[in-house]
Protein backbone atom coordinates (compact mmCIF):
# COMPACT_ATOMS: atom_id res chain seq x y z
CA UNK A 1 0.00 0.00 0.00
CA UNK A 2 2.74 2.29 0.86
CA UNK A 3 4.56 1.51 -1.84
CA UNK A 4 2.05 2.75 -4.59
CA UNK A 5 3.00 6.22 -3.00
CA UNK A 6 6.26 5.67 -2.85
CA UNK A 7 7.68 4.07 -5.89
CA UNK A 8 5.93 6.26 -8.59
CA UNK A 9 7.53 9.08 -6.49
CA UNK A 10 10.93 7.77 -6.52
CA UNK A 11 10.94 6.82 -9.89
CA UNK A 12 9.82 10.09 -10.77
CA UNK A 13 12.76 12.23 -8.71
CA UNK A 14 14.97 9.58 -9.68
CA UNK A 15 14.33 9.22 -13.88
CA UNK A 16 16.32 12.07 -14.92
CA UNK A 17 19.45 12.04 -12.65
CA UNK A 18 19.91 8.09 -13.92
CA UNK A 19 19.25 9.19 -17.64
CA UNK A 20 22.04 10.94 -17.21
CA UNK A 21 24.99 9.30 -18.91
CA UNK A 22 27.04 7.44 -15.92
CA UNK A 23 30.46 8.26 -17.15
CA UNK A 24 31.68 11.91 -17.97
CA UNK A 25 31.88 12.69 -21.56
CA UNK A 26 35.42 13.77 -21.88
CA UNK A 27 35.91 17.78 -23.10
CA UNK A 28 34.49 18.31 -26.33
CA UNK A 29 38.12 19.03 -28.68
CA UNK A 30 38.87 18.35 -32.29
CA UNK A 31 38.72 14.40 -32.25
CA UNK A 32 41.46 12.51 -33.49
CA UNK A 33 41.31 10.16 -35.57
CA UNK A 34 42.74 6.41 -35.56
CA UNK A 35 44.64 5.73 -38.69
CA UNK A 36 44.37 1.94 -38.66
CA UNK A 37 40.74 2.11 -39.40
CA UNK A 38 41.23 3.28 -43.14
CA UNK A 39 41.27 1.73 -46.67
CA UNK A 40 45.19 3.01 -46.81
CA UNK A 41 45.81 0.66 -43.62
CA UNK A 42 43.91 -2.16 -45.37
CA UNK A 43 45.75 -1.66 -48.57
CA UNK A 44 49.25 -1.90 -46.33
CA UNK A 45 47.59 -4.89 -44.19
CA UNK A 46 47.58 -6.76 -47.56
CA UNK A 47 50.46 -5.75 -49.37
CA UNK A 48 51.70 -7.17 -46.30
CA UNK A 49 50.27 -10.69 -46.59
CA UNK A 50 50.62 -10.77 -49.60
CA UNK A 51 54.77 -10.11 -49.30
CA UNK A 52 54.68 -13.12 -46.98
CA UNK A 53 52.72 -15.39 -48.72
CA UNK A 54 54.83 -14.75 -52.06
CA UNK A 55 58.19 -15.59 -49.67
CA UNK A 56 55.77 -18.76 -48.28
CA UNK A 57 57.92 -22.04 -49.30
CA UNK A 58 53.83 -23.74 -49.64
CA UNK A 59 50.81 -21.91 -51.05
CA UNK A 60 48.23 -20.19 -48.19
CA UNK A 61 45.64 -22.87 -47.06
CA UNK A 62 42.33 -22.38 -47.95
CA UNK A 63 41.42 -20.55 -45.12
CA UNK A 64 43.46 -18.01 -45.39
CA UNK A 65 42.75 -17.56 -48.84
CA UNK A 66 39.23 -16.93 -47.87
CA UNK A 67 39.63 -14.56 -44.92
CA UNK A 68 42.55 -12.62 -47.26
CA UNK A 69 39.35 -12.35 -50.21
CA UNK A 70 36.71 -11.75 -47.82
CA UNK A 71 38.76 -9.10 -45.96
CA UNK A 72 39.99 -7.43 -49.00
CA UNK A 73 36.39 -7.42 -50.30
CA UNK A 74 35.14 -5.34 -47.18
CA UNK A 75 37.65 -2.98 -47.86
CA UNK A 76 36.64 -2.67 -51.24
CA UNK A 77 33.28 -2.17 -49.78
CA UNK A 78 33.87 0.43 -47.70
CA UNK A 79 34.16 -1.31 -44.53
CA UNK A 80 37.79 -0.90 -43.56
CA UNK A 81 37.48 -2.02 -40.18
CA UNK A 82 35.90 -5.62 -40.52
CA UNK A 83 38.13 -6.15 -43.32
CA UNK A 84 41.08 -5.39 -41.19
CA UNK A 85 40.12 -7.58 -38.81
CA UNK A 86 39.92 -9.78 -41.03
CA UNK A 87 43.23 -9.54 -42.02
CA UNK A 88 44.67 -9.18 -39.14
CA UNK A 89 43.65 -12.92 -38.75
CA UNK A 90 45.39 -14.00 -41.70
CA UNK A 91 48.69 -12.08 -40.37
CA UNK A 92 48.15 -14.51 -37.16
CA UNK A 93 47.55 -17.79 -39.31
CA UNK A 94 50.26 -16.86 -41.29
CA UNK A 95 52.97 -16.13 -38.53
CA UNK A 96 55.54 -19.44 -37.82
CA UNK A 97 54.44 -20.87 -34.95
CA UNK A 98 56.14 -20.33 -31.65
CA UNK A 99 56.54 -16.75 -32.75
CA UNK B 1 5.63 14.57 42.03
CA UNK B 2 5.08 12.91 38.71
CA UNK B 3 2.61 13.72 36.49
CA UNK B 4 -0.56 10.78 35.28
CA UNK B 5 0.31 9.70 32.40
CA UNK B 6 -1.73 11.95 29.47
CA UNK B 7 -2.17 15.10 32.03
CA UNK B 8 -0.03 17.80 32.06
CA UNK B 9 3.12 16.00 31.39
CA UNK B 10 1.70 15.48 26.98
CA UNK B 11 1.91 19.47 26.79
CA UNK B 12 2.30 19.82 23.39
CA UNK B 13 1.28 16.33 22.35
CA UNK B 14 -1.60 14.92 21.76
CA UNK B 15 -3.58 11.67 21.85
CA UNK B 16 -4.76 9.72 18.31
CA UNK B 17 -8.11 7.46 19.01
CA UNK B 18 -6.95 4.69 19.80
CA UNK B 19 -4.39 6.10 22.47
CA UNK B 20 -1.36 6.29 20.83
CA UNK B 21 0.48 9.78 21.42
CA UNK B 22 0.66 11.91 17.94
CA UNK B 23 3.53 14.33 17.37
CA UNK B 24 3.71 17.93 15.80
CA UNK B 25 6.05 18.42 13.07
CA UNK B 26 8.52 19.96 15.47
CA UNK B 27 7.97 17.20 17.96
CA UNK B 28 8.64 14.52 14.93
CA UNK B 29 11.87 13.22 15.42
CA UNK B 30 11.21 13.28 19.25
CA UNK B 31 9.28 10.15 18.17
CA UNK B 32 10.56 6.78 19.58
CA UNK B 33 8.74 5.00 16.05
CA UNK B 34 9.75 7.84 13.92
CA UNK B 35 13.59 6.99 14.72
CA UNK B 36 13.27 3.77 14.29
CA UNK B 37 12.14 3.86 11.32
CA UNK B 38 14.34 6.37 10.20
CA UNK B 39 17.08 3.72 11.63
CA UNK B 40 15.27 1.17 9.81
CA UNK B 41 15.60 3.08 6.52
CA UNK B 42 19.14 4.02 7.08
CA UNK B 43 20.32 0.98 8.16
CA UNK B 44 18.76 -0.41 4.71
CA UNK B 45 19.76 2.11 2.61
CA UNK B 46 23.28 1.80 4.03
CA UNK B 47 23.49 -1.96 3.52
CA UNK B 48 21.84 -0.78 0.00
CA UNK B 49 25.06 1.25 -1.05
CA UNK B 50 27.26 -1.17 0.47
CA UNK B 51 26.23 -3.73 -1.90
CA UNK B 52 26.31 -1.46 -4.93
CA UNK B 53 29.96 -0.55 -4.31
CA UNK B 54 30.46 -3.97 -3.41
CA UNK B 55 28.99 -5.01 -7.30
CA UNK B 56 30.92 -1.75 -8.88
CA UNK B 57 34.00 -2.25 -7.90
CA UNK B 58 33.50 -5.97 -8.60
CA UNK B 59 32.61 -5.34 -12.36
CA UNK B 60 33.24 -1.60 -13.92
CA UNK B 61 35.71 -1.34 -11.58
CA UNK B 62 37.35 -4.44 -12.62
CA UNK B 63 37.12 -3.65 -16.58
CA UNK B 64 39.03 -0.70 -15.53
CA UNK B 65 41.73 -2.50 -13.64
CA UNK B 66 41.55 -4.78 -16.74
CA UNK B 67 42.43 -2.33 -19.12
CA UNK B 68 44.84 -0.69 -17.18
CA UNK B 69 46.83 -3.55 -16.48
CA UNK B 70 46.88 -4.16 -19.94
CA UNK B 71 48.03 -1.49 -21.16
CA UNK B 72 50.92 -1.47 -17.94
CA UNK B 73 51.96 -4.92 -19.40
CA UNK B 74 51.86 -3.82 -23.25
CA UNK B 75 54.36 -0.99 -21.99
CA UNK B 76 56.63 -2.67 -19.93
CA UNK B 77 57.33 -5.05 -23.15
CA UNK B 78 57.54 -2.46 -25.47
CA UNK B 79 59.75 -0.15 -22.53
CA UNK B 80 61.92 -3.37 -22.56
CA UNK B 81 62.15 -3.42 -26.66
CA UNK B 82 63.45 0.26 -26.54
CA UNK B 83 67.54 -0.46 -24.97
CA UNK B 84 67.98 -3.42 -27.19
CA UNK B 85 66.60 -2.46 -30.60
CA UNK B 86 66.68 1.18 -29.77
CA UNK B 87 63.85 3.64 -31.37
CA UNK B 88 63.48 1.89 -34.88
CA UNK B 89 62.67 -1.18 -33.49
CA UNK B 90 60.34 0.16 -31.01
CA UNK B 91 58.68 1.48 -34.31
CA UNK B 92 58.43 -2.23 -35.74
CA UNK B 93 56.95 -3.52 -32.87
CA UNK B 94 54.37 -1.19 -32.47
CA UNK B 95 53.61 -1.94 -36.11
CA UNK B 96 53.80 -5.16 -35.44
CA UNK B 97 51.30 -5.44 -32.50
CA UNK B 98 49.17 -2.95 -34.76
CA UNK B 99 48.98 -5.54 -37.30
CA UNK B 100 48.55 -8.53 -35.39
CA UNK B 101 45.66 -7.19 -32.94
CA UNK B 102 43.00 -8.76 -34.01
CA UNK B 103 40.71 -7.93 -30.96
CA UNK B 104 40.67 -4.31 -32.60
CA UNK B 105 41.43 -2.12 -29.47
CA UNK B 106 45.16 -1.13 -29.23
CA UNK B 107 46.11 2.20 -29.84
CA UNK B 108 49.23 3.23 -30.07
CA UNK B 109 51.51 7.05 -30.43
CA UNK B 110 54.92 7.40 -30.31
CA UNK B 111 56.06 10.72 -30.60
CA UNK B 112 59.36 13.11 -31.26
CA UNK B 113 60.32 15.79 -28.72
CA UNK B 114 58.46 17.97 -30.82
CA UNK B 115 55.11 15.96 -30.05
CA UNK B 116 55.19 15.03 -33.71
CA UNK B 117 53.85 11.62 -34.52
CA UNK B 118 56.78 8.90 -35.46
CA UNK B 119 54.42 5.48 -35.05
CA UNK B 120 51.09 4.36 -34.24
CA UNK B 121 47.76 4.62 -35.23
CA UNK B 122 46.47 8.12 -33.85
CA UNK B 123 46.96 11.08 -36.22
CA UNK B 124 48.88 13.32 -33.52
CA UNK B 125 49.48 13.23 -30.17
CA UNK B 126 46.21 14.77 -27.99
CA UNK B 127 47.31 18.11 -26.18
CA UNK B 128 45.42 16.96 -23.07
CA UNK B 129 47.62 14.39 -22.14
CA UNK B 130 50.26 16.06 -20.88
CA UNK B 131 51.42 14.01 -17.46
CA UNK B 132 52.89 10.83 -17.44
CA UNK B 133 51.02 9.67 -14.03
CA UNK B 134 47.11 9.61 -14.61
CA UNK B 135 45.07 7.59 -16.80
CA UNK B 136 43.46 9.90 -19.67
CA UNK B 137 40.05 8.96 -21.30
CA UNK B 138 40.36 10.27 -25.06
CA UNK B 139 37.48 10.87 -27.75
CA UNK B 140 38.67 9.64 -30.87
CA UNK B 141 36.83 8.65 -34.53
CA UNK B 142 37.06 5.26 -35.75
CA UNK B 143 36.06 4.72 -39.01
CA UNK B 144 33.65 8.20 -38.43
CA UNK B 145 32.61 6.96 -34.89
CA UNK B 146 33.26 8.57 -31.99
CA UNK B 147 34.98 6.11 -29.50
CA UNK B 148 36.15 6.52 -26.20
CA UNK B 149 39.88 5.18 -25.81
CA UNK B 150 41.77 5.13 -22.12
CA UNK B 151 45.33 5.66 -22.42
CA UNK B 152 48.26 6.55 -20.23
CA UNK B 153 51.63 8.08 -21.21
CA UNK B 154 54.75 7.09 -20.45
CA UNK B 155 57.93 9.24 -21.03
CA UNK B 156 61.12 7.43 -23.00
CA UNK B 157 64.52 8.07 -23.01
CA UNK B 158 65.53 11.14 -25.52
CA UNK B 159 62.92 13.41 -24.97
CA UNK B 160 60.28 10.62 -27.05
CA UNK B 161 57.16 10.06 -25.82
CA UNK B 162 54.48 7.27 -26.19
CA UNK B 163 50.73 7.09 -25.40
CA UNK B 164 49.52 3.31 -25.11
CA UNK B 165 45.52 3.07 -24.74
CA UNK B 166 42.69 0.74 -25.39
CA UNK B 167 39.33 1.11 -27.51
CA UNK B 168 36.80 1.23 -24.09
CA UNK B 169 33.87 1.99 -25.86
CA UNK B 170 32.10 -1.28 -25.52
CA UNK B 171 33.43 -1.29 -21.63
CA UNK B 172 31.75 2.14 -21.09
CA UNK B 173 28.69 0.98 -22.93
CA UNK B 174 28.44 -1.74 -20.36
CA UNK B 175 29.76 -0.01 -17.50
CA UNK B 176 26.87 2.68 -18.42
CA UNK B 177 24.46 -0.03 -18.29
CA UNK B 178 25.55 -1.06 -15.34
CA UNK B 179 25.91 2.20 -12.90
CA UNK B 180 22.21 2.81 -14.74
CA UNK B 181 21.05 -0.58 -13.35
CA UNK B 182 22.68 0.09 -9.75
CA UNK B 183 21.48 3.50 -9.81
CA UNK B 184 17.68 2.25 -10.10
CA UNK B 185 18.71 -0.20 -7.80
CA UNK B 186 19.29 2.37 -5.14
CA UNK B 187 16.16 4.38 -5.65
CA UNK B 188 13.78 1.58 -5.47
CA UNK B 189 16.25 0.12 -2.35
CA UNK B 190 15.39 3.90 -1.16
CA UNK B 191 11.76 3.67 -1.88
CA UNK B 192 11.52 0.38 0.01
CA UNK B 193 13.56 1.33 2.87
CA UNK B 194 10.88 4.84 3.26
CA UNK B 195 8.14 2.32 2.75
CA UNK B 196 9.33 -0.11 5.09
CA UNK B 197 10.54 2.91 7.47
CA UNK B 198 6.61 4.02 7.39
CA UNK B 199 5.61 0.09 8.07
CA UNK B 200 8.13 -0.22 10.85
CA UNK B 201 6.89 3.41 12.31
CA UNK B 202 3.24 2.19 11.95
CA UNK B 203 3.80 -1.27 14.03
CA UNK B 204 5.92 0.52 16.88
CA UNK B 205 3.30 3.08 17.32
CA UNK B 206 0.54 0.20 17.24
CA UNK B 207 1.96 -1.70 19.68
CA UNK B 208 2.85 0.77 22.10
CA UNK B 209 -0.81 2.15 21.32
CA UNK B 210 -1.74 -0.83 23.07
CA UNK B 211 0.23 -0.22 26.50
CA UNK B 212 -0.25 3.55 26.32
CA UNK B 213 -4.41 2.95 26.00
CA UNK B 214 -4.07 0.45 29.01
CA UNK B 215 -1.98 2.80 31.11
CA UNK B 216 -4.10 5.70 30.30
CA UNK B 217 -6.91 4.06 31.12
CA UNK B 218 -5.51 2.96 34.60
CA UNK B 219 -4.62 6.51 35.09
CA UNK B 220 -8.32 7.22 34.81
CA UNK B 221 -9.34 4.89 37.12
CA UNK B 222 -9.98 1.24 35.19
CA UNK B 223 -7.59 -0.62 37.31
CA UNK B 224 -8.98 -3.68 35.93
CA UNK B 225 -7.97 -2.74 32.15
CA UNK B 226 -5.03 -5.16 30.84
CA UNK B 227 -2.26 -5.33 27.70
CA UNK B 228 -4.20 -7.11 25.39
CA UNK B 229 -1.85 -9.97 24.10
CA UNK B 230 -1.36 -10.88 20.44
CA UNK B 231 -1.19 -14.31 20.69
CA UNK B 232 2.45 -14.55 19.08
CA UNK B 233 4.02 -14.89 22.14
CA UNK B 234 6.83 -12.62 20.79
CA UNK B 235 9.31 -9.94 23.07
CA UNK B 236 6.12 -7.37 23.42
CA UNK B 237 3.58 -10.66 24.21
CA UNK B 238 5.98 -11.01 27.05
CA UNK B 239 6.70 -7.36 27.81
CA UNK B 240 2.79 -7.49 27.83
CA UNK B 241 2.54 -10.39 30.19
CA UNK B 242 5.14 -8.73 32.55
CA UNK B 243 3.42 -5.33 32.64
CA UNK B 244 0.04 -7.40 33.50
CA UNK B 245 1.31 -9.24 36.11
CA UNK B 246 2.92 -6.27 37.34
CA UNK B 247 -0.62 -4.81 37.46
CA UNK B 248 -2.46 -7.65 38.80
CA UNK B 249 0.47 -7.38 41.89
CA UNK B 250 -0.16 -3.91 42.55
CA UNK B 251 -4.06 -4.96 42.24
CA UNK B 252 -3.47 -7.34 45.20
CA UNK B 253 -1.30 -5.11 46.89
CA UNK B 254 -3.60 -2.92 46.82
CA UNK B 255 -6.33 -4.85 47.81
CA UNK B 256 -4.34 -6.58 51.03
CA UNK B 257 -3.28 -2.12 51.68
CA UNK B 258 -7.32 -1.32 51.52
CA UNK B 259 -8.11 -4.83 53.30
CA UNK B 260 -5.94 -4.01 56.18
CA UNK B 261 -6.90 -0.23 56.57
CA UNK B 262 -10.48 -1.54 56.70
CA UNK B 263 -9.85 -4.33 59.26
CA UNK B 264 -7.93 -1.91 61.61
CA UNK B 265 -10.82 0.61 61.25
CA UNK B 266 -13.35 -1.93 62.02
CA UNK B 267 -11.52 -3.72 65.06
CA UNK B 268 -10.29 -0.15 66.77
CA UNK B 269 -13.35 1.33 66.39
CA UNK B 270 -15.44 -0.66 68.70
CA UNK B 271 -12.82 -0.57 71.35
CA UNK B 272 -12.18 3.24 70.94
CA UNK B 273 -16.31 3.96 70.89
CA UNK B 274 -16.37 1.72 74.11
CA UNK B 275 -13.65 4.33 75.63
CA UNK B 276 -15.01 7.23 74.68
CA UNK B 277 -18.52 6.09 76.08
CA UNK B 278 -17.28 4.81 78.82
CA UNK B 279 -15.21 7.92 79.96
CA UNK B 280 -18.57 10.12 78.67
CA UNK B 281 -20.73 7.92 81.22
CA UNK B 282 -18.13 8.46 83.96
CA UNK B 283 -18.31 12.65 82.89
CA UNK B 284 -21.63 12.61 83.56
CA UNK B 285 -22.95 9.75 86.12
CA UNK B 286 -19.88 9.15 88.23
CA UNK B 287 -20.77 10.14 91.31
CA UNK B 288 -17.76 8.95 93.61
CA UNK B 289 -13.55 9.09 93.10
CA UNK B 290 -14.06 5.50 93.08
CA UNK B 291 -16.43 5.29 90.22
CA UNK B 292 -14.47 7.71 87.91
CA UNK B 293 -11.31 5.84 88.43
CA UNK B 294 -12.77 2.54 87.60
CA UNK B 295 -14.23 3.97 84.46
CA UNK B 296 -10.65 5.55 83.85
CA UNK B 297 -9.42 1.99 84.35
CA UNK B 298 -11.28 0.15 82.16
CA UNK B 299 -11.14 3.18 79.16
CA UNK B 300 -7.06 2.51 79.74
CA UNK B 301 -7.18 -0.92 79.56
CA UNK B 302 -9.23 -0.26 76.20
CA UNK B 303 -6.68 1.71 74.83
CA UNK B 304 -4.37 -0.37 75.60
CA UNK B 305 -5.89 -3.39 73.56
CA UNK B 306 -5.63 -0.94 70.65
CA UNK B 307 -1.79 0.20 71.27
CA UNK B 308 -1.00 -3.74 71.42
CA UNK B 309 -2.65 -4.23 67.70
CA UNK B 310 -0.53 -1.49 66.87
CA UNK B 311 2.69 -2.83 68.51
CA UNK B 312 1.69 -6.18 66.79
CA UNK B 313 1.15 -4.86 63.51
CA UNK B 314 4.38 -2.75 63.48
CA UNK B 315 6.31 -6.21 64.87
CA UNK B 316 4.53 -7.91 62.00
CA UNK B 317 5.93 -5.69 59.30
CA UNK B 318 9.60 -5.27 61.18
CA UNK B 319 9.13 -9.29 60.84
CA UNK B 320 8.51 -9.30 56.73
CA UNK B 321 11.40 -6.29 56.25
CA UNK B 322 13.96 -8.79 57.75
CA UNK B 323 15.53 -6.38 59.69
CA UNK B 324 15.41 -8.44 62.64
CA UNK B 325 17.87 -11.05 60.62
CA UNK B 326 21.12 -9.03 61.46
CA UNK B 327 20.31 -10.39 65.30
CA UNK B 328 20.14 -14.51 64.40
CA UNK B 329 22.63 -16.49 66.64
CA UNK B 330 22.61 -20.10 67.24
CA UNK B 331 20.51 -21.50 69.61
CA UNK B 332 18.60 -24.40 71.23
CA UNK B 333 14.76 -24.22 70.80
CA UNK B 334 14.11 -26.73 73.50
CA UNK B 335 14.73 -24.53 76.27
CA UNK B 336 12.44 -21.85 74.70
CA UNK B 337 9.65 -24.19 74.37
CA UNK B 338 9.52 -25.25 77.64
CA UNK B 339 9.44 -21.88 78.66
CA UNK B 340 6.70 -21.40 76.72
CA UNK B 341 5.05 -24.38 78.26
CA UNK B 342 5.52 -23.23 81.92
CA UNK B 343 4.34 -19.77 81.26
CA UNK B 344 0.89 -21.34 79.61
CA UNK B 345 0.26 -23.89 81.90
CA UNK B 346 -1.30 -21.89 84.20
CA UNK B 347 -3.78 -20.51 82.00
CA UNK B 348 -4.67 -23.12 80.01
CA UNK B 349 -5.25 -24.78 83.94
CA UNK B 350 -7.64 -21.72 84.48
CA UNK B 351 -9.30 -22.61 81.14
CA UNK B 352 -9.75 -25.82 82.50
CA UNK B 353 -7.26 -27.49 79.17
CA UNK B 354 -4.45 -29.84 79.79
CA UNK B 355 -1.50 -28.46 78.27
CA UNK B 356 0.94 -31.73 77.41
CA UNK B 357 4.58 -30.38 76.37
CA UNK B 358 6.87 -32.98 74.68
CA UNK B 359 10.32 -31.57 74.41
CA UNK B 360 13.59 -33.10 72.83
CA UNK B 361 16.81 -32.91 74.22
CA UNK B 362 17.60 -30.13 71.67
CA UNK B 363 16.53 -28.42 68.71
CA UNK B 364 19.44 -26.25 67.06
CA UNK B 365 18.38 -23.91 65.06
CA UNK B 366 19.49 -20.54 63.81
CA UNK B 367 17.33 -16.75 64.25
CA UNK B 368 16.23 -14.93 66.76
CA UNK B 369 15.00 -16.89 69.72
CA UNK B 370 12.97 -14.25 71.56
CA UNK B 371 10.54 -14.40 67.67
CA UNK B 372 10.75 -17.85 67.78
CA UNK B 373 9.84 -17.99 71.09
CA UNK B 374 6.71 -15.46 70.71
CA UNK B 375 5.60 -17.54 67.23
CA UNK B 376 5.43 -20.57 69.65
CA UNK B 377 3.18 -18.87 72.14
CA UNK B 378 0.83 -17.85 69.79
CA UNK B 379 0.53 -21.21 68.38
CA UNK B 380 0.30 -22.20 72.35
CA UNK B 381 -2.12 -19.39 73.21
CA UNK B 382 -4.64 -19.70 69.95
CA UNK B 383 -4.65 -23.28 71.03
CA UNK B 384 -5.43 -22.98 74.48
CA UNK B 385 -8.31 -20.27 73.72
CA UNK B 386 -10.04 -22.41 71.27
CA UNK B 387 -9.94 -25.57 73.10
CA UNK B 388 -13.18 -26.66 74.69
CA UNK B 389 -12.83 -27.10 78.21
CA UNK B 390 -11.85 -30.40 79.04
CA UNK B 391 -9.63 -30.53 76.12
CA UNK B 392 -5.71 -31.16 75.81
CA UNK B 393 -3.03 -28.90 73.63
CA UNK B 394 0.18 -30.61 72.73
CA UNK B 395 2.89 -28.65 72.75
CA UNK B 396 5.69 -31.31 70.79
CA UNK B 397 8.48 -30.84 68.59
CA UNK B 398 10.94 -32.75 66.90
CA UNK B 399 14.12 -33.04 63.88
CA UNK B 400 13.17 -34.46 61.30
CA UNK B 401 15.65 -34.63 58.70
CA UNK B 402 17.31 -31.57 58.38
CA UNK B 403 14.19 -29.31 59.79
CA UNK B 404 12.97 -28.40 63.31
CA UNK B 405 9.12 -29.28 63.38
CA UNK B 406 7.20 -27.21 66.19
CA UNK B 407 3.63 -28.68 66.63
CA UNK B 408 0.74 -27.43 68.35
CA UNK B 409 -2.38 -29.72 68.58
CA UNK B 410 -5.85 -28.57 69.87
CA UNK B 411 -9.11 -30.11 70.06
CA UNK B 412 -10.71 -26.73 69.15
CA UNK B 413 -13.39 -26.20 66.32
CA UNK B 414 -10.22 -26.22 63.65
CA UNK B 415 -9.57 -23.89 60.67
CA UNK B 416 -11.62 -25.02 57.42
CA UNK B 417 -8.73 -26.30 54.82
CA UNK B 418 -10.29 -23.50 52.14
CA UNK B 419 -8.91 -20.48 55.03
CA UNK B 420 -5.92 -21.95 55.82
CA UNK B 421 -4.04 -19.73 53.44
CA UNK B 422 -6.19 -16.66 54.26
CA UNK B 423 -5.01 -16.56 58.29
CA UNK B 424 -1.71 -16.08 57.36
CA UNK B 425 -3.16 -12.51 56.08
CA UNK B 426 -3.52 -9.57 59.15
CA UNK B 427 -6.75 -9.59 60.62
CA UNK B 428 -7.96 -12.39 59.09
CA UNK B 429 -10.51 -14.37 61.29
CA UNK B 430 -12.02 -17.50 60.22
CA UNK B 431 -15.72 -19.01 60.95
CA UNK B 432 -14.84 -20.28 63.99
CA UNK B 433 -12.93 -17.51 65.75
CA UNK B 434 -15.29 -14.87 64.86
CA UNK B 435 -17.18 -14.81 68.42
CA UNK B 436 -13.73 -15.44 70.19
CA UNK B 437 -11.75 -12.57 71.10
CA UNK B 438 -9.10 -11.71 69.28
CA UNK B 439 -7.04 -9.50 66.94
CA UNK B 440 -6.69 -11.71 63.57
CA UNK B 441 -2.40 -11.01 64.17
CA UNK B 442 -1.21 -14.01 65.75
CA UNK B 443 -0.99 -16.45 62.96
CA UNK B 444 0.12 -13.66 60.95
CA UNK B 445 3.28 -12.85 62.97
CA UNK B 446 3.91 -16.60 63.26
CA UNK B 447 3.76 -16.89 59.36
CA UNK B 448 6.02 -13.78 59.14
CA UNK B 449 8.52 -15.44 61.43
CA UNK B 450 8.72 -18.62 59.57
CA UNK B 451 9.12 -16.90 56.32
CA UNK B 452 11.86 -14.48 58.26
CA UNK B 453 13.86 -18.07 58.87
CA UNK B 454 13.41 -19.67 55.86
CA UNK B 455 10.68 -22.15 57.06
CA UNK B 456 6.81 -22.12 56.88
CA UNK B 457 3.79 -22.68 59.00
CA UNK B 458 1.70 -25.34 58.13
CA UNK B 459 -1.82 -26.26 58.87
CA UNK B 460 -3.52 -29.55 59.36
CA UNK B 461 -6.92 -31.02 60.52
CA UNK B 462 -6.16 -33.01 63.73
CA UNK B 463 -9.74 -34.14 63.74
CA UNK B 464 -10.79 -33.14 66.33
CA UNK B 465 -9.00 -29.49 66.49
CA UNK B 466 -6.39 -28.22 64.63
CA UNK B 467 -2.49 -29.25 64.16
CA UNK B 468 0.05 -25.95 63.58
CA UNK B 469 3.64 -27.15 62.50
CA UNK B 470 6.02 -24.44 62.79
CA UNK B 471 8.70 -25.82 60.35
CA UNK B 472 12.17 -24.26 60.35
CA UNK B 473 15.49 -25.35 58.90
CA UNK B 474 18.04 -27.16 61.31
CA UNK B 475 21.16 -25.05 62.40
CA UNK B 476 23.13 -28.17 60.91
CA UNK B 477 21.18 -28.02 57.52
CA UNK B 478 21.97 -24.37 57.30
CA UNK B 479 25.73 -24.58 57.92
CA UNK B 480 26.18 -28.52 57.71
Amino acid sequence: MVLCFVLPWAFAMAGPLISAPATAEPPEEPALTVTTDTAEYCKALSQRIAGIISGAAEPPSEEVSHLLAEGQRLCDDGRPRPGIARLRRVLLMLRPPGE
Amino acid sequence: MSQPIGTGSSAGKGRDRDGSPHMSDTGLLRSAGVRFGVVYAVLLAASAAALALFLWWSTAGLLDRQTEAAIRADAQGLSERWPQTGLRGLILTIDERLAGNVDDDAIYLLADPAMRRVAGNLERWPPIVAEAGPYYELSVLRAGIRTLVRAHRYDLPNGFFLLIGRDVQVRAQLRTLLTDALLWALVIVGAMATAGALVVRGLFRRTLANVSATASAIAAGDLARRVRLSGRGDEFDQLAEVINDMLDRIGRLMDGVRQVSNAIAHDLRTPITRARTRLEDASLHADTKEALRAAIDRATQDLDGIASVFQALLRISEVEAGARRSAFTQLDAAPLLAEVGELYDAVAEARGVTLNVSVPGALPLHGDAPLIQQAVANLVDNAVKFSPTGGTVRLSAAVRGRRVEIEVTDQGPGIRPDEHDKVGQRFYRGEAARSTPGSGLGLSLVRAVAQLHGGELRLEDASPGLRAILSLPAWEAMHG
